[in-house]
């Protein structure tokens, strides 16, 4: 999946840049909520975010967006195998996040100024969880449809010539195999294109 | 404004690379120890505050997956005695009393303390022995038994093993497990920290087993 996630970015970012299309790349960090915290309860500081698509109206975009999250946790918490087992040891627990979504963006009048968005995505997302214990691995791997509203600001840079842009998300995938996972998103990057 | 963004292409694909999927390594051979605990699922947690007595021999007794091997390999003796001490420790502060081992007067439950000694996959298999401990076997056994109605898929070599045994209905060979513990791949190897690794698993293993406590 990181293959495909790393040639799907380079073809999207090698293409023609029109007037009137973009793409924003942010690094992006996570903090889980919900019933994956449960599971996982730190902070990560591992992600990335891109965004292509175009101005549909004066202040509205439509756009694809790709991402990727690594959460992951070393704990040694105790854990029940049903209802007469139970073990513990030196767990490592990873979640890789890859969300698949169609955005659309209300922007904010453009001006010389910063442009506010607030936005809507929604999609699927491949979820890959991985429990390492011992010499055993515990793996479980699902599509899940899912709902990401989000907000942010983009900010003229370098006199104009290009843009910042911070983003805030909310992460939403629905269950499937028995899990749902839940998380906020906290990005900043960069953006090409019409910017405002 | 439009800009060409082969700078964003390097960075985005330099930051994509960089990501770990897995992040975060083994830092030590303890980190891959592992505790188990397993109560028969017939038998109710309550059976066991009714346990009064309990029997456990005084060796550990080594485990192979093929009795026709004559000469099997060897794992370590020297913490024998160190881990029949941290068993019976755990076992008397449950409230259980330790009676002699005599099968002519059997104790409410036998305690019995092995090792893998070769790595085992599949269900778990215990050969023959009597409470000796010797191999093989010679003679009649007392407590010959085989696999209690617990299924492991593996066990490493080096792996410990507490289990809990009812003598009282040994009559068609196959004996009761009440409950098994135990400490994966903790003997395969000795060390400095190996004393530790056998504290903090056996700990565990009672830990996670808190119905094993007498009334």
């Amino acid at each position: 999946m990181r293959i495909l996630f790393s040639a799907a970015l380079a073809l999207a970012l090698s293409g023609q840049v029109a007037a009137q299309t973009f793409g924003r790349l942010y690094y992006s960090t996570a903090a889980p909520s919900g019933d994956m915290k449960d599971y996982i309860d730190q902070f990560s500081w591992r992600g990335i975010t891109f965004e292509s698509g175009k101005y549909v109206r004066d202040n509205v975009t439509a756009a694809i967006s790709l991402g990727w999250t690594v959460f992951n946790k070393k704990t040694d918490e105790p854990v029940s195998i049903g209802d007469a087992a139970a073990a513990q040891g030196t767990q490592y627990r990873y979640v890789n996040a890859f969300p698949i979504l169609a955005q659309l963006q209300l922007h904010r009048q453009p001006n010389r100024g910063a442009d506010m968005y607030l936005g809507l995505n929604g999609g699927v997302y491949y979820i890959e969880r991985r429990t390492d214990v011992s010499v055993v691995s515990l793996v479980s791997d699902n599509w899940h449809f899912g709902l990401a509203p989000q907000a942010g600001i983009i900010f003229p840079m370098d006199y104009g010539r290009s843009a910042g842009s911070i983003d805030v998300r909310y992460n939403h995938a629905f269950e499937a195999g028995g899990q749902s996972y839940s998380w906020w998103t906290f990005s900043i990057g960069f953006a090409y294109g019409r910017l405002y | 404004m439009t800009r060409k963004p082969i700078g964003l292409l390097a960075a985005g694909v330099a930051l994509a690379a960089s990501l770990s999927c897995y992040p975060g390594d083994v830092q030590s051979l303890q980190e891959l120890d592992l505790s188990v605990a397993i109560r028969n699922p017939n038998v109710p947690e309550s059976e066991f505050a009714n346990i009064v007595t309990y029997a456990l021999p005084d060796t550990i007794i080594h485990v192979y997956p093929d009795t026709t091997d004559t000469n099997p390999p060897e794992i370590s003796r020297d913490y024998d005695s160190y881990i029949l001490g941290l068993v019976v420790s755990h076992i008397d502060a449950r409230g259980y009393q330790r009676v002699a081992v005599d099968p002519a007067n059997p104790p409410d439950v036998l305690v019995l303390v092995t090792a893998t000694a070769r790595t085992m996959t599949g269900a778990t298999w215990y050969p023959g022995y009597w409470w000796g401990g010797y191999w093989p076997p010679w003679g009649p056994c007392y407590y010959c038994y085989y696999p209690p109605p617990v299924t492991v898929y593996q066990w490493d070599q080096g792996s410990l093993q507490i289990t809990l045994v009812d003598p009282s209905v040994a009559s068609d060979s196959t004996i009761r497990a009440l409950w098994m513990g135990g400490v994966t791949g903790v003997l395969g190897s000795s060390g400095n920290a190996t004393s530790s690794r056998l504290e903090t698993g056996i700990n565990r293993v009672f830990d996670l087993s808190p119905y094993l406590r007498r009334n």
